[in-house]
């Protein structure tokens, strides 16, 4: 099979729902291995910040959270952009069931970042660029959610909330660069969130923890997709055949 | 006469018919920072420091009052569907009926603002540099905040949805456009931040409009 | 099917949805020049959105529409939104502009250079001389219809697609419309008109779409 043609055939949502769901399955194990694995490694082996003692073992929920949620908006507009072009139904499905989670991923990131914050800087919000940036980051997530569901047509819902993703997208990194920017001018409270050594006893669980984060997504994203593609295709027949028994 | 410039300048006729309805957000953006000296102490520096942000705050505000009746009539009269099937270009349509909404919405706003400077006992230095900043800003936010009215055309009750979507997108251009101003009263160099601000303002008028035209289209396609 | 070069506007096996519900499957006719069809059935049976769907506004998801034989989207071929004028239920003037400018201004929308005479001869046609600089939204219904009737002699096109063209005008109005749409007619125009009186009593139409039956 090559490579347009599997494409093709993903792009089919009955298609799609079958193959899944053993995907989803095995990412969910994948995850809870790595994040088991992850969470032993940065909360047991790792050895105590000589600065910041066992505060910093925060880090190993917060970057990959912080990550995740610039990784999962990408997402969105990736397949905002494919089913606007393609008019791929499937796309459409993913960036819906994306969403949620990735405003689930900022919000962790600004709940532990705040948390983070309290040892590190004395209080739980401080206007750290990066901290900014994922509040703003945060409402945009809430845009799209929103704009999807407000609309009585589906269709409609999911093409203007595509539009805005993809603006969006174009802003996210103006606007982390403006944050950054207005940050070098307030000189005085210059943090750093991440101390750019790490040494490899305290990295190597925060990369298992960060790809562990991704199966996670990866399963939860087909688990909802699957949902959302029954819901959306609820008249079609191989949606009828799936949820009659 | 060009059809555009016709376009255009029936555009403002018809927003000069109405207006009074047209003036409010002049009247909203004056009150609210006329509010400002009252509940703050409007001696010292406190009050000239934060000039900036209250300025581009309030017309931010002032922008964002008028965007929900920029596409809702043309909508209801049955305007805009013809807009959508016109054999004409639906982008520089659009282009052109946000550059009216700016001179009814925020030109005013812009000729009022040195009023508001000596209000907020803002440094007279930095004037020049607002007005240049408030005029790529305004005009940025308008096109932003258009695109969120073209998205909730069909929606009733859409003002609180358009905030959602246009306040956060709207966050780098307050940055940048209070900064300057910022920068100017200080007697720092402001370029950097009006560089920044024209860059925006061009990127998004040269993208913007395509947005809006498309999600205009998808309003009408059900 | 033959696919000879027929003239004029051809549809295939059209289907017509309202959000999910299906209001017709495999829905196919054709409008030749100097013809028309008259558009039947009940309330949401499907009429305006196969007109706007034929007009660009609405997507066309299962089916083909050709013009003269050659397939076409209507959503984005503009040599098809300048053959063709959509006339739908809100009569698409700005409340505050009067008949003569409403005119003026829908001739930017069709890129014509402010065709003057035409205007006047259309606003002369509906009887709406009287009325030209008075504000739209003091006109009665039956005279915003004449107004936006008038749009359709100032702006002559192919294709008319118009829904419920007759309302709200009385019976000189009526006249009136049909001895224009018979013009159009006479000069090798076509259209589609959803109606819920039949129009056979004004013009024969060449034919007539029955929606509302279950598809």
């Amino acid at each position: 099979m090559t490579v347009k043609t599997f494409f093709h055939r993903l792009g089919s949502p009955p298609y799609f729902y079958r193959i899944s769901k053993p995907w989803g399955r095995a990412f969910a194990w994948i995850s809870l291995i790595l994040i088991l694995v992850g969470l032993y490694g940065g909360l047991w082996l790792a050895p105590p910040d000589y600065q910041q003692g066992n505060g910093f073992r925060i880090m190993y929920v917060h970057v990959p959270s912080a990550w995740m949620s610039l990784f999962v908006f990408m997402v969105i507009a990736v397949c905002s952009f494919i089913a606007l072009v393609w008019r791929m139904r499937l796309s459409y499905a993913v960036a819906a069931a994306s969403a949620p989670l990735g405003a689930a991923f900022t919000a962790v990131a600004l709940v532990t970042g705040s948390l983070w914050g309290k040892p590190m800087w004395g209080t739980y919000w401080v206007w750290d660029a990066r901290l900014t940036s994922e509040l703003i980051l945060f409402f945009l997530y809430l845009g799209v959610i929103t704009l999807n569901r407000s609309f009585e047509d589906q269709k409609t819902g999911d093409k203007a909330a595509a539009i805005l993703a993809l603006v969006g997208a174009i802003d996210v990194p103006i606007v982390h660069y403006s944050v950054d920017w207005w940050q070098t001018l307030h000189q005085g409270s210059s943090f750093k969130g991440l101390t750019s050594e790490i040494a490899p006893s305290m990295l190597w669980p925060l990369l298992v923890m960060m790809t562990g984060f991704m199966f996670y997504y990866g399963w939860l994203v087909l688990w909802r997709t699957r949902s959302e593609l029954l819901l959306r295709e609820s008249d079609r027949d191989w949606a009828q055949q799936e949820i009659r028994p | 006469m060009n059809p555009w410039l016709f376009f255009f300048r029936t555009e403002l006729g018809i927003s000069w018919r109405e207006r009074r309805r047209v003036m409010l957000p002049l009247v909203f953006f004056s009150i609210v920072a006329f509010l400002f000296p009252l509940t703050l102490n409007p001696k010292g520096h406190l009050l000239a420091r934060m000039a900036p942000g209250i300025i581009w705050v309030d017309a931010m505000l002032a922008v964002f009052l008028g965007l929900e009746s920029l596409f809702r009539h043309d909508h209801e009269e049955g305007i805009l569907e013809q807009w959508v099937i016109s054999p004409t270009s639906l982008e520089l349509r659009v282009l052109f009926k946000v550059a009216s909404f700016w001179t009814v919405t925020s030109l005013p706003l812009l000729l009022v603002s040195p009023l508001l400077v000596l209000w907020l006992s803002f440094p007279l230095r930095g004037l020049g540099i607002l007005m240049v900043g408030l005029f790529l800003g305004t005009v940025t936010l308008c096109f932003l905040g258009a695109l969120g009215a073209a998205l909730t055309l069909t929606l009733r009750q859409s003002s609180m949805l358009i905030a959602i979507l246009f306040l956060p997108i709207a966050t780098p251009i307050l940055i940048f456009g209070a900064h300057s101003a910022v920068l100017a009263a200080r007697q720092l160099d402001p370029r950097p931040a009006l560089y920044l601000l024209a860059t925006l303002f061009f990127l998004t008028v040269g993208i913007v409009p395509k947005a809006i035209s498309a999600a205009l289209r998808i309003s009408y396609e059900t | 099917m033959s696919k000879g070069p027929s003239l004029g506007l051809e549809a295939r096996a059209l289907e017509l949805r309202r959000g999910r519900r299906l209001l017709a499957r495999s829905l196919s006719f054709t409008v030749e020049p100097g013809n028309y069809l008259e558009l039947t059935g009940p309330n949401g049976s499907g009429k305006s959105t196969l007109l706007r769907i034929l007009a660009g506004l609405g997507r066309l998801e299962t089916g083909d529409v050709f013009w003269n034989g050659t397939a076409f989207n209507p959503q984005k071929e503009e040599c098809h939104h300048a053959r063709t004028l959509y006339l739908g239920h809100t009569d698409g003037l700005k409340g505050l502009l009067s008949i003569r400018e409403n005119l003026r201004l829908f001739g930017t929308l069709r890129g014509i250079h402010d065709p003057v005479d035409e205007i006047e001869k259309g606003i002369g046609f509906y009887g709406l001389q009287h009325l030209k600089q008075v504000v739209c939204d003091r006109l009665s219904q039956g005279q915003r219809r004449r107004a936006a009737l008038a749009r359709l002699h100032a702006f002559p096109a192919s294709l008319w697609l118009l829904d419920e063209p007759t309302t709200a005008l009385d019976r000189e109005g009526v006249e009136r419309f049909f001895s224009h749409f018979r013009l159009h007619l006479e000069r090798g125009g076509m259209a589609l008109v959803a109606t819920h009186q039949s129009l056979a009593r004004w013009i024969t139409p060449a034919g007539e779409i029955a929606l509302g039956r279950s598809p």
